[in-house]
């Protein structure tokens, strides 16, 4: 376009692109899905990453809040999961040798919940029919037998001590405590003057049979824990041999059920060597000794169940879960304890497994904030998926603090393929930060934000909208109210050619719009339906906006929208609350004088400009210096600002506003005021576009709106940010009606020939802009300014004004 | 409720020795009273060995759990029989508390014979007695009671 030429209006159809439907374009069936229109690098990403069976090859799925990467996720999943087929299942088994380190039992998928059934069956049985045995005749015979043996060896032994001490006349006396040796006459003790009497060599003699008879007495004494302990022997082996003829006949057929699971079998022997060693257990029928305690064989019964800690019973399919509060418990596992007489305890029935265990052999679909936000369970994660095992243990134990007694369960082999769901920056910062990340999660599937909107996709995304519809059961969209969600589809996205696939958002709309339907009491959503939903999403959500709009109309922001100004333009703001954008008006001003070539920029100078706009300042300086001043020094002084702006100020977007002031004030050309600009610049003087440009365009118009449009009033926006555009109807009626336009513009030159109403002028072929345009006369001042600069130097110092 | 008179009430004799378990003397005491209220003469009958044997000065007690040996003094033999006698006699009421009983306690040396004497002349319906005491010299003196001799086996 050439600069100098009038730039004019844009037609309406260029405001907003239009979406017309036809019936036959509304899906019926509710067939289509999301990546069946869009999304294909990441469903190909997630698919590569889920089929890949390489260590490392997990998943991180990028993509924003809303835009239903769950669904994405778990439906493709799911779809590899059939391929695969259930996983098998895992219990947790009494370790015979060392109770404390739990064993781990792998079975086939569903055989987990048979064999602790059969375990629970065994038990019981195990509980009538050894103790039953032990009360058997045949049992109690054998038994009676082995006592007999032993008392008449005891006895024995005592008769052969009582027949020779008789035969030596010494009576064997029995106390309540032992045995007392003492001489016999006639049958009775003798009596101690007796004994006194006896000559001395009877008396010696009889006292060395006492000694000798005590040793042997003594000796048998001493024998008799032996005799005891070889009793106790022999009933020990009676009880092992009828339990093991017990167990044996009921574990028989358990171990040919389970013949073709060696782990189970060695289990099993396990369990009878276990119950053959504890066979006496069987035969304590005492009641406990307190209510809380188990009593009789219950402890050494319940050692032998089966915890089942993943079962895949009813599955068909690898299993996909989602575990929505990933905390330490959660995802590992727990050991969890019961308290008995004050101590807490436990036992390998109370591990509990983690959804790490649950989705052994499948998927497990994580969100990334959660992990991260809860302790210790990111390092827990890359742990056991870098080892390739799951270890069960308390978090106390994790971090050393275990002061109770506790359990280390064998680990299980983990084979999961863990598919993460985040934010980018949270992919961004991880990759940054965390080398491990990078091993264990090297596939990334990257959501986009948007779909081009070519008229196939157009009709596939409106297949998708009809899709949701029926997923949510709610009332048909009529083709108009479709194509409005289209329209608005595309101005979430802020381009006019693509389309948003923020998934909830439209859910939302769709689901508003059924509201409003509904509320008028008919079977199909209208446009108007659609319309009202968002005007009531903004207006739910637009005290602010009211506000800014309220102070300007008051005066109390200062804001001219008819007239024209030196030094004073109409920039246009965004601001963002949350997910709810609106733009409003801003007056920018700028002073300029003698100088050395200094610009200030009094948001940078305060602090209250961004990085972002402070380089557009400078570029805007570097701009002006390039055009204006490439063969003369640059001898001016001049100052922008933001008026009544408190808050901070960033980006680029007014540095085309900021650049028309300057120059404004540098020629004394007055800017029009029923007009606002936006864009920001180069070093060339090229205008660029910037974001938000219908909530600017909308901003400034509702201003004029409120004070009455008269036909002048306007914006001016870059030429690249027309295919953003996708204005309201407000806007769009206005412009069919005359009283609004858009105009957009290339260059700096456009700019300040549609807000001057002036044209700008080029450099002839001499290098000289002509006479009585706008750049002619910036030039014409700045030549002056370098003049009197230099004039000023080249006074004396007395003579120079103090001021 | 009536009282018996004395005249009225059952008189038991009941002899106990060293060594001899208890329970079943009272089993066989409570068999014949049938619940009928009674005076129980309990003897607690020494075994005049000790005393004997505990005279001699060279005669030690042998440990039954350990086998070691320790003097066995007069003061010992009196103890050990005290403390039976005490035992006896807390285990009697024990198992008297269920019953009517009026309870009656002796220590009686062997070769007390007055006071056998004056046993064997009081009136007795029953004398219950362990087995084993059919092999002291006593026995002889108790048989000439003029009651019915229970003699209980105690497997001791």
């Amino acid at each position: 376009m050439d600069s100098t030429a009038q730039v004019s209006a844009l037609p309406i159809d260029r405001l907003r692109r239009t979406c017309k439907l036809a019936p036959e374009d509304l899906d019926p069936t509710g067939t289509t899905l999301l990546d069946n229109i869009a999304q294909q690098r990441a469903t190909d990403a997630i698919r590569f990453g889920i089929e890949m069976d390489r260590a490392g090859y997990n998943v991180f799925v990028l993509g924003p809040t809303g835009s239903h990467r769950h669904a994405l996720v778990e439906r493709l999943a799911t779809e590899c999961a059939r391929e695969k087929g259930a996983p098998d299942d895992w219990c947790y088994i009494n370790n015979f040798k060392d109770p404390e380190r739990p064993a781990a039992l792998r079975l086939p998928p569903g055989k987990g919940a048979e064999f602790r059934d059969a375990m629970r069956a065994l038990i019981d049985e195990i509980r009538v029919s050894i103790p039953a045995t032990f009360e058997g005749d045949e049992y109690r015979s054998q038994l009676k037998a082995l006592e007999q043996e032993t008392q008449s060896e005891v006895e024995g032994q005592w008769q052969s001590l009582n027949d020779l001490a008789a035969r030596e006349d010494i009576g064997v006396i029995q106390t309540p405590t032992g045995y007392v040796l003492a001489p016999l006459v006639e049958g009775k003790v003798i009596d101690d003057k007796e004994f006194e009497k006896l000559p001395e060599e009877k008396r010696k003699s009889i006292q060395e049979t006492i000694e000798r008879l005590s040793e042997e007495l003594q000796a048998r004494i001493e024998q008799m824990p032996r005799l005891r302990k070889q009793h106790r022997e022999k009933v020990r082996a009676l009880n092992r041999e009828v339990a093991a003829h017990a167990v044996g006949v009921l574990l028989e057929q358990l171990k040919k059920d389970y013949a073709d699971l060696p782990a189970v079998l060695r289990y099993l022997d396990d369990v009878e060597k276990d119950i053959i060693r504890n066979a006496d257990e069987f035969r304590q029928t005492e009641a406990p000794t307190l209510p809380f305690m188990s009593g009789d064989s219950t402890a050494l019964l319940a050692s032998y169940e089966v915890n089942l800690v993943v079962s895949n019973e009813d599955a068909e399919t690898a299993p996909v879960v989602y575990e929505p509060n990933p905390n330490y418990p959660n995802l590992l596992g727990k050991i969890e304890h019961r308290s008995e007489m004050g101590a807490l305890v436990t036992d390998f029935r109370m591990i509990r497994s983690g959804v790490l265990l649950q989705a052994n052999g499948g998927y497990l679909v994580l969100d990334i904030h959660r992990v991260l936000g809860r302790p210790l369970v990111w390092e827990a994660l890359k742990q056991a998926l870098f080892t390739r095992k799951v270890r069960i243990e308390s978090v106390a134990d994790t971090l050393g603090y275990t002061s109770t007694t506790t359990l280390q369960p064998e680990p299980i082999p983990l084979d999961v393929k863990i598919l993460l769901i985040g934010e980018r920056w949270l992919y961004y910062l991880l990759s940054a930060h965390d080398s491990e990340f990078r091993e264990l999660f090297k596939v990334a599937a990257d959501l986009d934000d948007d779909l081009e909107r070519t008229d196939d996709n157009t009709r596939a995304y409106v297949r998708l909208i009809g899709n949701r519809i029926a997923q949510r059961e709610l009332m048909p969209f009529s083709c108009e109210a479709t194509a409005i969600v289209v329209e608005q589809r595309a101005r979430r996205a802020d381009d006019s050619e693509r389309l948003s696939m923020h998934m909830r958002s439209l859910d939302d709309l769709l689901m508003q719009a059924d509201y409003w339907a509904r509320q008028r009491d008919v079977k199909e959503v209208a446009a108007g339906d659609v319309r009202r939903a968002l005007a009531e999403q903004e207006r739910r959500l637009n005290r602010v906006q009211t506000q800014i709009v309220d102070a300007i109309r008051r005066d109390t922001l200062l804001i001219d929208t008819s007239g024209s100004r030196v030094g004073q333009v109409n920039g246009l703001s965004v601001t963002g609350l949350g997910e709810y954008r609106f733009g409003h008006p801003v007056r920018i001003t700028a002073t300029t004088r003698v100088g050395t070539g200094q610009l200030v920029d009094i948001e940078r100078e305060v602090k209250l400009g961004g990085a972002i706009h402070s380089k557009g300042v400078l570029i805007l300086s570097s701009a002006l210096a390039a055009r204006y001043a490439r063969e003369i020094p640059l001898s001016l002084h001049g100052s922008i600002v933001f008026e009544q702006s408190y808050g901070g100020v960033d980006g680029d977007s007014a540095s085309v506003a900021e650049l028309c002031v300057l120059l404004s004030s540098i020629s004394n050309v007055p800017i029009r005021q029923d007009l606002a600009v936006t864009g920001s610049i180069n070093q060339l003087g090229r205008v660029q576009a910037v974001g938000g440009i219908n909530e600017k365009i909308e901003g400034f118009f509702e201003i004029c709106r409120l004070r009455g449009l008269d036909g002048t009033h306007g914006v001016v926006i870059p030429e690249d940010n027309v295919k953003h555009l996708m204005l309201n109807d407000d806007v769009l009626d206005a412009v069919r009606d005359g009283k609004f336009a858009v105009y957009a513009v290339e260059d700096i030159d456009q700019a300040l020939t549609v807000l001057t109403g002036e044209p700008a002028g080029t450099r002839d072929d001499e290098g000289r802009f002509a006479d009585g345009t706008v750049n002619r006369k910036v030039e014409d001042q700045l030549i002056r300014y370098a003049t009197l600069r230099r004039q000023f130097a080249e006074t004396p110092d007395d003579k120079k004004d103090p001021e | 409720m009536t009282r018996k008179t004395r005249n009225e009430l059952r008189r038991v004799l009941l002899a106990l020795t060293d060594n001899i378990p208890l329970t079943p003397l009272w089993d066989a005491l409570t068999s014949q009273l049938e619940g009928s209220p009674a005076e129980v003469v309990t003897v607690f009958v020494t075994d005049e060995r000790w005393r004997r044997a505990a005279r001699l000065p060279f005669t030690r007690e042998i440990s039954k759990v350990s086998g070691s040996s320790a003097n066995f003094t007069e003061q010992r033999a009196e103890q050990l029989h005290k403390e039976h006698f005490e035992e006896a006699r807390e285990k009697v009421k024990e198992l008297a508390a269920d019953y009517e009983l009026e309870l009656i306690f002796e220590l009686l040396p062997e070769t007390d014979a007055d006071r056998i004497r004056e046993l064997v002349e009081a009136g007795h319906d029953v004398l219950i007695a362990p087995s084993y005491i059919a092999t002291r010299p006593i026995y002889a003196e108790l048989t000439r009671l003029e009651c019915h001799i229970l003699l209980v086996e105690t497997d001791d």
